[in-house]
């Protein structure tokens, strides 16, 4: 458990270690919550965009008032710490890559399936919203709190797995 | 033209019907009551699942609307209630016929050329201009 919690700190941490993965991890954090966001009303955003990507900032305000109103600041919460996370998670999988791709150890086989596991469960009520479930996000459980916290357990527990990706975990042998 | 489209629960289309009750009540002889009780819904509206939207709520709304014979909206949700879930859920199927999957959603129709335009949301107002402009011109 101890070993869980340790790896998952430093997972956390690893983006901190320079300049350019802090930067990376925040320009994905950004971009991962404006598709989640807009994702709460598809058909809305895909229209509004369709016509002008100049209505992007609208599009993002609109609908983070909306998801504040309709699932509270425990939502909007859940919201942006998925996509916090998820701006770890890219960077730390890249970082496990490259720290592979020199060692020989398999490269994105590895941190791929995490990443999908975890992959777009917090948006999933707006792909619902997309195939024709009207107002699929008001209808789930607690206005879809309960699948974006699935999804931010799944993306913590695939880092407390990875650790700091510049180092590897060796088992001792019996 | 208004179409209901009640999709989030039990307390949404009690609410669709009483609205139409209310347009009932008030279109002959001062149609402006309706917008002033919409918006008084509007803004007493409660937490979805709280059950704010039950008959008896609406109607202690309905009751601080000046214009609104309450007694009447309730005298129609009794006697007329399940022809206007009927008329509802035509409403439901046509608009769905239409591609609309939420709401609030404005078709614009040109009854001249029969072209229509479609916004879903609510859009910025130059949205409409744009959207009301190229169908009038289709």
């Amino acid at each position: 458990m101890n070993d869980h919690v340790s790896r998952l700190l430093a997972a956390l941490a690893y983006p901190l270690t320079s300049g350019r993965r802090t930067l990376a991890a925040g320009l994905v954090a950004v971009a991962t919550y404006c598709l989640l966001i807009l994702s709460t009303f598809p058909t809305y955003s895909m229209q509004l965009l369709g016509a002008d990507m100049g209505y992007l900032d609208e599009a993002v305000v609109a609908l983070t008032a909306n998801i504040y109103q309709t699932t509270g600041a425990l939502g909007l919460s859940l919201v942006v710490a998925y996509a916090v996370t998820t701006g770890v998670a890219l960077t730390a999988a890249v970082g496990r890559a490259r720290v592979a791709d020199r060692t020989g150890v398999r490269g994105l086989s590895s941190v791929v399936p995490g990443l999908l596991a975890s992959g777009c469960a917090s948006c999933g009520a707006g792909i619902l919203g997309l195939l024709g479930f009207a107002g699929a996000l008001a209808t789930l459980p607690f206005q879809g709190n309960l699948l974006r916290l699935a999804g931010l357990c799944l993306l913590l527990g695939y880092l407390s797995r990875l650790g700091d990706p510049r180092q590897c975990a060796v088992t001792p042998a019996e | 033209m208004y179409i209901q489209f009640p999709y989030l629960s039990q307390g949404s289309l009690t609410a669709a019907v009483m609205d139409r009750c209310v347009w009932r009540q008030v279109r002959d002889d001062n149609p402006g009551r309706y917008r002033d009780w919409h918006s008084t819904v509007f803004d007493e509206q409660g937490e979805k699942g709280s059950g704010w939207a039950s008959t008896d709520n609406l109607l202690d709304i309905t009751r601080g609307v000046d214009g609104v014979d309450a007694d009447a909206v309730d005298s129609c949700m009794q006697t007329d209630r399940a022809d206007i879930e009927s008329s509802i859920a035509a409403d439901v199927t046509k608009a769905q016929e239409l591609g609309l999957r939420g709401s609030p959603a404005s078709i614009f129709y040109n009854r001249d050329t029969g072209d229509t335009g479609r916004l879903v949301g609510a859009q910025p107002y130059a949205r409409f201009e744009t959207e009301i402009t190229a169908v009038q011109n289709a």
